[in-house]
């Protein structure tokens, strides 16, 4: 059995990128996040919530995702099932939505930030997993269960210590300490998870209808373009803002 | 375009019109139906106003924070919303009121502070020694809530709603740490070798202007409710260290 299974051969530069991105993108998602608190309630605050969902589970889950996939290379082609690729990003923007949503809404508790690492984590892991059931190839996939677990509880733990940096302390460095770690529980909880998935040379042929890896790269480039132009906009607005305030 | 109603209580009438108009203004907008009327809390001004939506909370935000405002109350007129969008209970509660014994003196000191930030201390000695005795402690303490207030909005606005202990630990020992030398211990907050024990100018505790700040730190976000800064032991009065308590006014 064991020659038919196939290693992935990490790309290390692509793989430093990948958390690169994840952390880019949980910075941004976290100092939109902040705001949410402090928006009035309705419209703006939906705004707010949904704005940073979608930052941290597009552009700091998704993306690095994407980007780690890439920098996994298998002597097999490997294609992407699009509406399983899809429900990936909704899987991982959706759960970050909520969380955030349940972590800025009135008074921070340890119960309210439990439960929003709770859904943040999973979101990671059932982005990832997602993600992975999207695979096309001329494999068959399986996973070591307690591995698996390791890999949610990575993910869960991290995204609770990111968000208690980034909601309770203030200022610049615990936001960048918690887009570090943030970026930990994504990279940590993908890694651990690829570790335990089991790829076995099935043989036939690699479905033609899916995406091929290197077509992801345009989304992932314009989904980083993006995370840098509302990180520069919010950071150019938030000096406006402050320089404005009066005593 | 938004239009919006504002209500705002203020103690006084004299000028108070014109200082708001010129805010509305500033902000963008156009004052379409300003209202004066007295009631048992002094001077309710109505004003209905039009401009750009993205300005409208700064525009919240000076309204409420103006120093002749006692209470704020907002609501967006006509389809943009069901109902009145009341901001009420976001309006902070002020520490005191300024006297008009010595609001223009600390009118006057406010920007300097801001502009020094945070080598504030030189001004707020200046300040002391102009002042007339009678009002020192009073106003220090009002400089001092208004700069707190300040520091909080430019600082410490963004990010979770804190509880108290958090508050005083996240919030106002980072910000004091900004004028002064401070830790935080068993929830009390102790100022080692204050500069701003008023400079042998108060008799007792003298601390009034730190007190303020910390109220000002931790009654502008407004969700905890409102709190008193007790000085528990000061230098004035011989202790080793300043020390700061925190207290909720029912």
């Amino acid at each position: 059995m064991n020659e038919h299974m196939i290693h992935c051969e990490l790309d290390p530069l692509l793989a430093a990128l990948s958390y690169a991105v994840s952390v880019l993108g949980s910075f941004t998602a976290l100092q939109l996040a902040i705001a949410i608190p402090a928006a009035p309630a309705g419209a703006a605050r939906t705004k707010a919530v949904i704005a940073a969902g979608a930052a941290m589970g597009g552009g700091a889950i998704w993306a690095m995702h994407f980007i780690a996939m890439l920098a996994c290379r298998m002597p097999i082609p490997v294609t992407y099932d699009i509406g399983l690729t899809v429900l990936s990003a909704i899987i991982g923007i959706g759960a970050c939505t909520i969380g955030l949503a349940i972590v800025g809404n009135g008074l921070f508790t340890p119960l309210k930030l439990t439960g929003a690492g709770l859904l943040m984590g999973v979101g990671v892991a059932g982005m990832h997993y997602t993600g992975m059931s999207a695979m096309q190839m001329p494999a068959t996939l399986s996973y070591d269960m307690n591995i698996v677990a390791i890999s949610v509880a990575i993910a869960v733990i991290a995204s609770i210590a990111a968000l208690w940096l980034a909601f309770r302390m203030r200022g610049t460095l615990p936001m960048l300490a918690s887009a570090l770690v943030m970026g930990v529980a994504v990279s940590g909880m993908h890694y651990t998870g690829m570790e335990a998935a089991k790829i076995q040379h099935a043989g036939g042929q690699t479905a033609a209808t899916g995406i091929a890896s290197g077509d992801f790269g345009i989304a992932i480039f314009l989904i980083v373009a993006l995370l840098l132009g509302v990180v520069l906009m919010i950071t150019l607005k938030r000096q406006q803002q402050r320089a404005q305030i009066q005593i | 375009m938004i239009d919006v109603e504002f209500k705002i209580t203020a103690e006084r009438r004299e000028g108070l019109l014109v200082e708001l108009g010129r805010i509305v203004i500033n902000c963008g907008y156009t004052l379409l139906r300003p209202r004066t009327a007295t009631s048992g809390e002094g001077v309710l001004v109505t004003l209905a106003v039009r401009g750009p939506e993205r300005n409208l909370s700064a525009l919240s935000e000076q309204l409420s924070t103006h120093p002749l405002a006692q209470s704020f109350e907002s609501a967006v007129l006509g389809g943009k919303a069901s109902a009145p969008q009341v901001n009420a209970a976001q309006k902070p509660r002020p520490a005191a009121r300024p006297d008009e014994a010595y609001a223009r003196e600390v009118e006057a000191l406010l920007p300097e502070l801001a502009r020094h930030f945070p080598k504030v201390l030189p001004l707020v000695v200046g300040f002391e020694r102009e002042i007339s005795p009678e009002y020192l402690d009073e106003a220090s303490r009002y400089a001092g809530t208004r700069l707190g207030a300040w520091m909080f909005k430019r600082d410490y606005s963004l990010g979770a709603r804190l509880n108290l202990a958090d508050s005083v630990k996240q919030i106002a020992l980072p910000a004091m740490r900004s004028l002064r030398s401070c830790e935080l211990v068993d929830g009390k907050l102790i100022v080692k070798d204050s500069p701003f024990c008023g400079n042998g100018l108060h008799h007792g505790k003298s601390c009034h202007f730190l007190r303020g700040c910390l109220e000002g730190l931790l009654n502008e976000p407004g969700h905890l409710g409102s709190f008193d800064v007790e000085e528990a032991a000061c230098r004035n009065l011989g202790a080793a260290r300043c020390i700061f308590t925190f207290t909720p006014v029912d």
